[in-house]
Formats: structure tokens, C-alpha cells, sequence
């Protein structure tokens, strides 16, 4: 079996988040959103769960934002995970561990909810963590997880790609490639997960420069991470010449530029046999014709 | 130790629920719990993974290396 190529380099994200904790709080306003978003999907599912696990707690937001709301009610007990053992110290809850989102340390059916705020798009093999959270699961249990999706930062993808080949002659990847939306649908079916759910919220960002932009990347511990990043920073002159690209193209009438975001939230279920499921081809018991009141023809 | 050291070091008791839902991140199999070193360990593997402070650390590159038994 070959091993799906490595993208991220998670040490490197381990010490951007350790780095990243002193300030974290400061740009928390997507990770928030994110957080709001796995709480609204949860606040719609009418059940209790027994273990609950933050696969990806970074300084236990979660936690703190379902306290006393009617989601807490329906967590016996939750688990925080996280990468960064600074981040960790931050969360507020009783049950925490560090580990690495790609090597779940949990046994087969040991919890019945996994969440993930935010996590997802630093992970080399998707696939591989989907299964293992599958496995993790209970039968009935349920994974809601999210990530920035492809529609994040294409305006500074861009102005960052033309200012670097203008100055250089040549560009390498700054900003990490994202999922789309509809190939998670797929993803989740294809790990085993049942009844997926994939949404997504497009978060327009207002900030008076690129490069406030950029610092406030960097306090969310989301710079870069790619295994294949450029070995040389980007210097004054190709940050002056993608700042003018940036507010060219994207500026507002108050002249401050927007950044977009997209926070993709999946969802899915480990099979349990009481779930609906579709039925079995043939096993109708009235024809599609009777039902639509029409006459059946010849294809 | 002190007795607030003492109390202070109880009160970060790792939870027995999380305990029994970890297992080995490298062979996903069982752990032992050693409480005097507060370690977790994975005879298998031949790692054990530190607990500090009540917080079990599940992270290959932090575990203490020995040599593991034969499955």
C-alpha cells in the first residue's frame, strides 16, 4: 500500500500553535464562527452523548462556548485534544490529552461524538483520519468537523503568486492548497460514514492592510506549514507589490480590503442498523408510474 | 512535597474514563497505566508516553523509548 504524499509538515505546526498560544485569543473571530457552526449542527441533534472527544481543541473554545448552553447537556463527558501542549494548558477542562490528530489514539467504538473545529486542513491523509475516527466511534456515534475550504484566500493566493513571479521570475506556494466542498460528500461516503452532511459558510473578512491580514494568520498559528514551502521569504518588494495587487482588486469604498474565508462543516454517522437507509433497487412495493399518475411508456 | 503539593498533584488525577478509551496511537493496542511514574505504556510498541500534570501526552516524539516485547 503506498502512503498518500506528505503536504504538511506537523511538527512545524505543533511549534507554530505552541508559538501562536500567548496570543491566541487575539484573532479568534474565525475560529469562533467555526466553533458557532459545529454548535448549531449540534444543537439540531436531539441526543445524548455519552464521550464526547475535540479532536483539534487548541485553547478549548468549544468547551468554553457550550458551558451552560442546552449543548452541554447533551455531553456526558468531553474529551480535549490537542497538538500543541501550550494550547493545551489554556483549556478549561478536566479530561485533556496531547496527540496528533493523524494517530487518534482512542480504541474502536470508545466515543460517541467526535469534533473537529478547524482542524481538518492541516492533515496530510484526510482519508486516513476520517477512518480513524470512524473507527473511534461508537455505532450511531457521530463526527462533525470543519475546515477551510477552497474559496479561502483566494485574493491573497493570488496577489501573493503575481507579486512573487513579477519580482522573482518565478512563485512557490505560499498558501496551501484547500478541499472543495463537494468532494467531502464524497470522502465522507467513501470512509463509511453514513447520512453526510456538508455545508459551508463563505466569512468575509474586513482588514485595513494585507500584511494586518498576514500577522493575524500568523496568530491563529495558520502561516504556512507546506512541506514544499519556499525556502526563501518573500521580501519587502514583492509584500509592497501584492499589498498594491490586494488593493487594486479587492478594496472597499472606505478603502480597507476584504479577505474570504470558507468554512466547509461535515458531518456523518458510524452505520448503526436502527438508521434509515435507502431501500434495495426492485423492492418497491407501487409503480413510480401509479404514483405520478401517468402512463407508464417505453424508454 | 508539601501537603498543598500533595493535594494539588491528586486533584490532576487523570480521568478513568479517558483512561479506558486510550490506547497505543502507534499499534492501537491497550496501554498500561503506571501511576508512580505517570506514565502510559505501550509494551508492544515499546514506548511510554509521559503524563504531566494529570494530561496524558500521546505523542511518539515525547515517549520514552524501550525495548518492546515480542507480540
Amino acid at each position: 500500500m503506498s502512503l498518500p504524499p506528505r503536504l504538511f509538515d506537523r511538527s512545524l505546526l505543533a511549534h507554530r500553535l505552541d508559538r501562536a498560544a500567548g496570543g491566541f485569543t487575539q484573532a479568534h473571530f474565525l475560529r469562533e464562527r467555526a466553533v458557532e457552526d459545529l454548535i448549531e449542527t449540534l444543537s439540531a441533534i436531539n441526543r445524548q452523548f455519552d464521550v464526547a472527544l475535540d479532536m483539534a481543541a487548541r485553547d478549548g473554545a468549544f468547551g468554553r462556548a457550550i458551558a451552560g448552553t442546552p449543548v452541554a447537556d447533551k455531553i456526558d463527558m468531553l474529551i480535549e485534544g490537542e497538538l500543541s501542549e501550550r494550547l493545551s494548558a489554556q483549556q478549561s477542562g478536566s479530561a485533556r490529552l496531547v496527540m496528533d490528530e493523524e494517530a487518534l489514539p482512542f480504541g474502536d467504538d470508545s466515543l460517541n461524538l467526535v469534533v473537529n473545529a478547524l482542524g481538518l486542513h492541516t492533515v496530510n491523509d484526510l482519508p486516513g483520519v476520517l477512518v480513524q475516527v470512524r473507527r473511534a466511534l461508537k455505532p450511531d456515534g457521530l463526527f462533525i468537523g470543519s475546515l477551510f475550504g477552497g474559496e479561502t484566500l483566494t485574493e491573497l493566493r493570488a496577489c501573493l503568486m503575481e507579486a512573487e513571479l513579477e519580482v522573482r521570475g518565478g512563485y512557490g506556494p505560499r498558501i496551501a492548497p484547500f478541499a472543495e466542498s463537494p468532494d467531502l460528500i464524497d470522502l465522507l461516503k467513501r470512509t463509511g460514514f453514513s447520512m453526510p452532511v456538508v455545508d459551508s459558510d463563505r466569512v468575509s473578512v474586513s482588514y485595513e492592510h494585507p500584511l494586518r491580514l498576514m500577522a493575524d494568520l500568523r496568530l491563529m498559528g495558520e502561516s504556512n506549514i507546506l512541506l514544499k514551502r519556499p525556502r526563501k521569504g518573500l521580501n519587502r518588494a514583492i509584500l509592497e507589490k501584492a499589498s498594491a495587487l490586494y488593493f487594486g482588486r479587492h478594496a472597499d469604498a472606505e478603502g480597507r480590503i476584504t479577505a474570504t474565508f470558507e468554512i466547509i462543516t461535515l458531518s456523518g454517522w458510524k452505520a448503526h442498523d436502527s438508521q434509515q437507509k435507502p431501500l434495495r433497487p426492485g423492492s418497491a412495493k407501487m409503480r413510480l408510474a401509479d404514483a405520478l399518475g401517468v402512463k407508464e411508456g417505453k424508454l | 512535597m508539601t501537603d498543598i503539593e500533595t493535594y494539588a498533584k491528586n486533584e490532576l488525577e487523570i480521568d478513568p474514563r479517558l483512561l479506558e478509551a486510550l490506547v497505543c496511537p502507534v499499534t492501537r493496542r491497550p496501554l498500561t497505566y503506571d501511576k508512580v511514574a505517570q506514565e502510559l505504556i505501550s509494551p508492544t510498541a515499546g514506548l511510554a508516553f509521559p503524563i504531566r500534570s494529570g494530561v496524558p501526552i500521546m505523542l511518539v516524539d515525547q515517549a520514552r523509548k524501550f525495548e518492546p516485547l515480542k507480540a
